[in-house]
């Protein structure tokens, strides 16, 4: 906790990446408060609703898109769709790697060697194709189901940097003292190197965040996204089978991937933000 | 014996975790595709029963037929065995399901220069851009405009690239007229060494390359920035200073060459993994490479194909890293003396 008051403290980026986060967050989550009032009791996604292409209008501020769905609850459904898939995704990848690069950091010798070559090959097989098709097998994909499958492919990354970090910390002079005065390894463990670790977890989470939502785009914008929910690329993808781009839909095509960039961009300052904060500290620390 | 010779120790190492590695990679994405529950054989031969109007009896014969064509006949391990065996021994992939009977490799084949071509001008144009432009940002780290430039990296590095290519076509493409949006040459132009097939393919690759360059040439800024601040405090550059030398030169006899190694190896590895090409790039601009063949292969779970554009992948990553990791002792003394002395 201190560390996030003293990374905020420090860092002109990371100010701005939590500022804009919690706007997008706060906008997500209050988003039913804006569409209920357009769409009544049925579901965001539900097509058909309205009249297609309606212009804009006191009940449709932003119109209606071509499936019959009101343009403004589209967006704000996309920003609640996507931020959900990718923060849970983030979450179980990383409560994943964190324990398998533990584990893997800590133990050493056989256990270490037999994990990290299972990382290592989950990291080489191409995740996108395998993504693609997996998400092709299973017609109804709910928003749990997406983010399951994308986390599949994300939480290696995390365990990498984790088992470096365990690797490095066990070799601190506080870690030997904790072993020389006798603290068992569980005591160790969650005294010691936990809270050292932190920083790391969080920084791994952030980033984590970002892949599964890149990834949850590059199939939602070939059309495999969620059935019961809209996402920021499934109406990339919608935008473009409407023929945006020779239309000139600007709003449809280009909103999703600026709403987008923005939460990308946030995502990546808070981390940067907290790398600078702590990189006087990791010129001490060797790396493996 | 190891113990002894740990350069030795550590060769074989690298060379028995990647042939492992490989092997494993390969294991686990022939048995994920082939237990998922589709079966393109069936909707295959149901499709053609449509087109033909039952003229020709589809019995089970002619789904053995096919099962067999494409080995997909036997249990599991019988598959998985033979499929090695073609693929090893005698350097088949099978025939491409939506392709058929064209052979996997000839495919490929088809198709690997285009790739080649996109990701290999995006990539060493984005790390010679990259190399220069962190050199200057690291070295003037004081001046605002290199803060300025790091920021706008940052932001940059985080966007998928086809996101940029959907601004691009956008705007370059459709409304202002400029680029063409599909294609890699207008089909007019015969294939050869004239010039209006040359300007023709550099025109038409231009966006997506663009689309590339934007994107990580920003990675290669941030992390030739990061390499470069941590040079400025060494001795050796304050003496060429002193000495007198123009700061042009000392920035890139000094600066530029010590971090060329890390900037170097980041570049052999990024090569290898660009094999799988940029899939959604290829779509969005209707570009013949691999990462096109890759959709419509998973789409209609060509198996064959899949499995030959994925080991390709595999494979050219795999082998750039570890030609990186057996030559980084030769180059660099400094890790072959920490090797020697574990």
């Amino acid at each position: 906790m201190q560390f996030l008051i003293n990374s905020w403290k420090n860092s002109g980026k990371f100010k701005f990446g939590v500022i804009v986060l919690v706007v997008l967050v706060l906008i997500a989550v209050c988003a039913p408060l804006i569409y209920r009032p357009i769409i009544g009791d049925v579901s965001p996604a539900r097509p058909g609703v309205f009249q297609r292409w309606l212009p804009a209008s006191p009940q449709h501020p932003l119109g209606t898109d071509g499936h019959g769905r009101d343009t403004l609850t589209d967006f704000l459904a996309g920003l609640q769709t996507t931020l959900f898939i990718g923060f849970f995704a983030g979450f179980l990848a990383t409560t994943v790697g964190v324990i398998v690069g533990f584990i893997s950091g800590y133990k050493g010798g056989a256990i270490d060697t037999a994990l990290i070559t299972f990382t290592n090959i989950l990291l080489i097989i191409p995740a996108y194709p395998i993504l693609v098709g997996l998400t092709l097998v299973l017609p109804n994909k709910s928003m749990v189901t997406v983010a399951l499958i994308v986390a599949l492919f994300s939480w290696p990354f995390a365990a990498r940097t984790i088992r470096a970090q365990v690797m490095s910390m066990k070799e601190q002079p506080y870690v030997e003292l904790a072993k020389v005065t006798g603290q068992g390894d569980l005591a160790i463990i969650f005294t010691e190197i936990m809270p050292n670790l932190l920083p790391y977890v969080l920084m791994s989470f952030a980033f984590s965040t970002v892949g599964a939502m890149v990834a949850e785009v590059g199939i939602a914008v070939i059309g495999l996204g969620p059935s019961d929910a809209i996402s920021l690329g499934m109406l990339i993808n919608f935008a473009g089978s409407w023929g945006a781009f020779t239309r000139g839909l600007y709003l449809m095509l280009l909103l999703p991937p600026a709403i987008l960039i923005l939460i990308f961009l946030s995502l990546t300052l808070i981390n940067r933000g907290m790398e600078e904060y702590l990189n006087p500290r990791l010129q001490n620390v060797t790396g493996q | 014996m190891l113990k002894q010779h740990p350069l030795f120790a550590y060769y074989l190492g690298k060379v028995v975790a990647y042939v492992f590695t490989i092997w494993g990679a390969f294991t686990i994405t022939f048995f994920l595709f082939r237990l998922l529950p589709v079966n393109p054989i069936d909707a295959w031969v149901r499709s053609l029963e449509r087109q033909y109007a039952a003229t020709i009896s589809t019995g089970p014969e002619m789904v053995n037929y096919y099962k067999e064509q494409f080995g997909l006949n036997g249990t599991l391990g019988e598959q998985y065995v033979r499929y090695m065996y073609n693929v090893i021994i005698k350097r088949d992939l099978g025939p491409s399901f939506i392709n058929f009977p064209t052979p996997v490799q000839e495919l490929i084949g088809q198709r690997l220069p285009w790739t080649l071509f996109l990701m290999g001008a995006s990539i060493i144009t984005a790390w010679l851009l990259g190399l220069l432009f962190g050199l200057l940002a690291g070295w003037f780290r004081e001046k605002r405009w290199s803060g300025a430039l790091t920021n706008f990296s940052i932001a940059l590095s985080q966007i998928p690239a086809y996101l940029i290519g959907v601004f691009l076509v956008m705007f370059l493409g459709y409304q202002l007229g400029l680029f063409p949006t599909r294609g890699a040459y207008d089909a007019q132009y015969a294939v050869g060494f004239n010039p209006q097939f040359i300007g023709s393919l550099l025109w038409h690759s231009f966006l997506p390359i663009l689309s590339i360059v934007l994107v990580t040439v920003a990675a290669w800024i941030l992390s030739t920035r990061s390499l470069i601040i941590t040079l400025l405090g060494e001795d050796y550059l304050h003496y060429a200073e002193a000495k007198g030398l123009r700061t042009s030169n000392v920035m890139r006899r000094y600066g530029l060459r010590n971090a060329m190694l890390p900037q170097a190896t980041a570049l052999a590895l990024t090569l290898g993994a660009a094999m799988s090409g940029q899939l959604l790039i290829e779509v969005l601009f209707v570009y013949p490479g691999l990462g096109e063949l890759l959709s419509r292969a998973i789409q209609y779970f060509d198996f064959n194909a899949l499995m030959g554009i994925i080991l390709l992948s595999i494979f050219s990553v795999m082998t750039a890293s570890l030609i990186i990791d057996l030559l980084i002792p030769i180059i660099d003394p400094r890790i072959r003396t920490a090797i020697q002395a574990a």
